[in-house]
């Protein structure tokens, strides 16, 4: 097994977290020192690991946006003066809120993209590989840091930031690239495109690797990319708040997400009593940041729901503990239908298993006071009766593997939404009522 | 100072220790645009290199001297 930085992802755990009270001792003094937001939330005194749990407070977005309010653009939690940012980056605030705004320094945006790059070399990606990045190269996070890894892996990366699908297939089968950036709902729709061309990627293309992060998808819909392109699909995920990639999924074990402990502290806390969940169990990701210096971040509750193992589980030789599955939903994807909980993962999961299937949408309306779940599906150019059909089977799946009957219908061919980003399939349009 | 379980000999690591002293006091002095670039450049990556090591050192830098490294 090779790894990219064998010490800190091989040390013996005892060791680890030695190294790793330090490193969060140092990041308490810096924030302490210079940062106003956090000099008034770190408690005097910590003296280890568990102090630090048990006497620093849970930090919430809320928490950030009001910082963000008393002093835009960046707000009062900066450890340091935001004119050393070297690039400025935000989330897309598609939850209704304002936008987290943060800023990376020169050093810090070294480390985001060394969080790639171990991600990346775990994943089997070496110099002299191709690679390409698909996605908007915009204010986002998003895969700035992927791009970065690849150039400094040694790989020749191609921006396909302002290409559309159609000459991004074409560039794969003509440049014979490796390695492939993209959101899962994004790789859905290369492949969509590249039948519409009458390409077979598998066949055709080259990609051996392909790096889909930044939203939960199902193990269908998984298997349908690695079938279609012909390649392994590894899970990835970082946030904006952190600054670089915190989970890696490993060769050596399918869904293992490495959680890179170098460079975190994460803690797994029950969503309601917020005290800690053993291995094995679901509760939310706390997460301390433990290398940036310009915008630190200390127990952040991510709303992220995850079930961490040991790594011992692993077998690939990390000592860094992994999430089965990565992030499994947000705390908030979670909906309750006439008493059964439904996920947005769920639904693509029936869904994405009929292959007359290119695109799909969902949402929970409220007919005659009884909560529904309305699917609309694309099957391209289907009609009639076996359009009738699909629907009918799709139905009877949903039925069967969720516990409800949904209503489907046919959307016209290319209707529905097409995502590079973060897809947002399932849409809660009940009337909420004094009880409900 | 060392650490027993980095790959890097104990000369290496001293060697990455007097670089980074060294590119710190430059990042301090030099008036140069293009040498500043570069040497900040190189405080960087170095700085990431000792802390993969898990190599203790100012991996923070004090505040008075943040404006010019």
């Amino acid at each position: 097994m090779d790894y990219w930085n064998s010490t800190a992802e091989t040390m013996p755990r005892e060791r680890l977290e030695s190294w790793r009270w330090r490193r969060l001792s140092r990041a308490l003094d810096h924030a302490r020192r210079s940062s106003p937001f956090w000099n008034a939330r770190i408690p005097e005194g910590i003296t280890s690991l568990a102090d630090y749990t048990a006497r620093m407070p849970l930090l919430y977005k809320a928490d950030l946006l009001a910082a963000e309010e008393q002093a835009p653009p960046y707000g009062t939690w900066p450890s340091l003066d935001p004119s050393l940012g070297v690039r400025h980056h935000q989330t897309s605030g598609t939850s209704g809120n304002p936008p987290v705004r943060t800023f990376d320094t020169e050093r810090d945006w070294v480390w985001c993209v060394d969080t790639f790059c171990t991600a990346l070399y775990a994943n089997g990606v070496r110099p002299h590989h191709k690679g390409m990045v698909c996605f908007g190269y915009g204010l986002l996070a998003g895969f700035w840091g992927m791009h970065y890894a690849l150039e400094r892996m040694g790989c020749t990366v191609f921006p396909s930031g302002g290409l559309d699908s159609r000459t991004r297939v074409r560039l794969l089968v003509e440049q014979r690239i490796e390695v492939l950036g993209l959101t899962p709902s994004y790789a859905m729709r290369l492949i969509e495109t590249a039948r519409e061309m009458g390409v077979d990627l598998a066949r055709e293309a080259n990609v051996r690797i392909i790096l889909a992060g930044a939203e939960p998808r199902s193990d269908f819909t998984t298997r349908t990319i690695e079938e279609a392109f012909g390649a392994r699909v590894f899970n990835a995920a970082g946030t904006t708040e952190f600054g670089g990639v915190f989970m890696f999924e490993c060769p050596s074990r399918r869904n293992a997400c490495h959680i890179n402990e170098q460079s975190c502290y994460d803690e797994v806390l029950h969503p309601d009593t917020k005290q800690p969940v053993g291995y094995g169990e679901e509760g939310v990701r706390v997460t301390t940041g433990l290398s940036r210096e310009g915008v630190q971040l200390f127990r952040h509750w991510t709303e992220d729901i995850v079930v961490r193992r040991p790594h011992t589980e692993c077998g690939c030789g990390r000592t860094w503990d992994f999430y089965d599955g990565g992030i499994l939903r947000r705390v908030d994807d979670m909906r309750k239908i006439r008493g059964v909980s439904v996920t947005p993962v769920m639904i693509e999961d029936v869904v994405r298993s009929f292959d007359e299937v290119n695109e799909f949408q969902s949402s929970i309306r409220t007919v005659r006071g009884l909560d529904t779940v309305h699917v609309r599906v694309d099957a391209g150019e289907l009609a009639g009766p076996a359009a009738d059909a699909l629907c009918g089977r799709i139905a009877e799946e949903f039925k069967r593997e969720i516990g409800i009957r949904p209503v489907v219908e046919l959307a016209p061919a290319g209707s529905l939404p097409r995502s590079q980003w973060k897809a947002a399939r399932l849409h809660d349009e009940r009337v909420l009522t004094p009880h409900g | 100072m060392t650490n027993a379980s980095s790959p890097l000999t104990a000369e290496q690591e001293l060697h990455l220790i007097e670089s980074y002293r060294t590119l710190t006091h430059l990042a301090d002095t030099v008036q140069v645009p293009a040498v500043l670039a570069s040497v900040r450049t190189c405080l960087a990556e170095l700085r990431l290199a000792l802390d993969g090591q898990a190599i203790d050192f100012d991996y923070y830098r004090e505040p008075t001297r943040v404006l010019v490294a």
